[in-house]
């Protein structure tokens, strides 16, 4: 199976793909790290989204696309909304925190879908980003690919042999399976990387 | 006369678990030869080839181009290219142009050197056009190409290929052979492929239970008591 659904748009060509990965990174950090930490109001953070989601029309990321990805973060936000009015926050500090939380995932949507991912751990490099994190995020991306595979073809392999619904167990199983032949792979690549100069130090 | 290049004295190696997958194994390679490692799976060939570049710790003594293994392991890998059974264990970059440059990434080289020298071997092996391609996103023929590649690119005078067409169609598989065919150094190339070991190789040694079953020439594996003793048919 091909899988693509991290940076599914990041091959197509459009002003906003053409522009240099520096400024983008540059972009979405100002974007989230001013967000996180100033006050700003939710009228200004409405401007934002607005004009955020202009920049990923102008880079045709689909719209629909774009919400299924937003809703991943929607069990967070709403725990955090629970917890201000829980906490006695008025409805318009509740807002800003959602309409926060959805600038920067919309800015970093944005990011990865129009740039590619190995030119986005390159500019990283060039910032001197910890070469730790950039190996790890080259590895979690390299592999995700892979265990989505091995994890639906095991699922399959189930589906075939079991006419119910997996029980718990099986799926206990299955994870634990995932889990040993996780290690069995990363024990080979660490052969292969050792083969090819990798000393075990970054 | 062609000089001998590995020799193995009393290979033993033990799993984690206990079990004896080497022993007593002893065998000698000269420059130029190209052998066939045969045997039943799980006889040892792929634990066998990690002892030979030096990736587990057996007892007994392995040297290569005079040096032994086990104090000169990083020096000598650098004149060895090993091309895994699983693509997916030996591409893990992002592009297939950082594969191929990861070992002189780790040398030190400079990009410009990189660049020329990833570009020959692509050339090479007709995969001009894929550098900046995933390898997730390659069919599984290519990604063994590209391994090859990651192999080659360093012109080792030893490759080790593991299973080097399992999994190919008949096509890839007869473009793969051509291509190890026609590289003319040292080879060892573990394989259930007779085919391949025929055509490709000039010796052959099978393994059984981790022991030495038999070693000699190619022409043995028409010898059907041997296969057939040695599970091989």
């Amino acid at each position: 199976m091909k899988h693509n659904f991290i940076d599914k748009y990041s091959s197509l060509s459009s002003p906003v793909h053409k522009i240099d990965t520096k400024i983008k990174l540059v972009s979405f950090l100002t974007i989230a790290i001013f967000i996180s930490l100033f006050g700003v109001s939710s009228k200004v953070l409405i401007l934002l989204l607005t004009f955020l989601i202009f920049i990923s029309q102008l880079a045709k990321i689909p719209i629909l696309f774009l919400l299924s990805r937003i809703f991943v973060i929607f069990p967070f936000v709403f725990l955090i909304s629970v917890s201000y009015l829980i906490n006695k926050q008025s409805f318009s500090d509740v807002l800003n925190v959602v309409l926060k939380s959805y600038a920067i995932i919309l800015s970093l949507l944005i990011l990865i879908q129009t740039t590619k991912f190995s030119d986005l751990l390159d500019t990283l490099k060039s910032f001197k980003f910890p070469k730790f994190l950039v190996l790890l995020l080259s590895f979690i991306y390299r592999y995700f690919f892979v265990l989505t595979d091995e994890v639906e073809k095991m699922s399959f392999a189930v589906k075939l042999r079991q006419q119910e619904k997996l029980s718990i167990k099986t799926l206990i199983n299955l994870f634990g399976f995932l889990l040993i032949r996780s290690y069995n792979r990363a024990e080979k690549i660490n052969k292969a990387m050792i083969l090819r100069g990798w000393d075990n130090r970054v | 006369m062609n000089e001998t290049i590995i020799e193995v004295k009393n290979l033993f190696y033990k799993y984690p678990d206990g079990k004896q997958a080497l022993k007593n194994v002893s065998f000698e390679i000269k420059e130029g030869q190209k052998v066939a490692l045969l045997g039943a799976n799980g006889s040892g060939k792929t634990t066998l080839l990690f002892c030979l570049v030096g990736l587990l710790d057996y007892q007994g003594e392995i040297k290569i181009f005079g040096q032994d293994l086990k104090q000169n392991a990083k020096e000598i890998r650098k004149k060895i290219g090993f091309v895994f059974e699983n693509p997916d264990d030996q591409l893990f970059n992002l592009t297939v142009y950082d594969d191929i440059a990861f070992s002189f990434r780790q040398q030190g080289y400079k990009e410009e050197q990189i660049k020329q020298k990833v570009k020959n071997v692509l050339e090479k092996l007709n995969l001009l056009g894929y550098e900046n391609r995933q390898p997730y996103h390659l069919s599984y023929g290519e990604k063994k190409k590209v391994c090859l590649a990651t192999a080659l690119v360093n012109t080792p005078q030893i490759l080790i290929l593991d299973e080097p067409t399992s999994n190919l169609d008949p096509a890839s598989r007869r473009e793969f052979k051509e291509l190890i065919k026609n590289i003319q150094i040292t080879q060892i190339i573990a394989t259930h492929d007779l085919q391949l070991a025929k055509e490709v190789c000039d010796s052959i040694i099978i393994l059984n239970n981790g022991e030495i079953f038999c070693q000699g020439v190619i022409s043995l594996v028409d010898n059907t008591e041997i296969l057939f003793s040695a599970r091989l048919m």
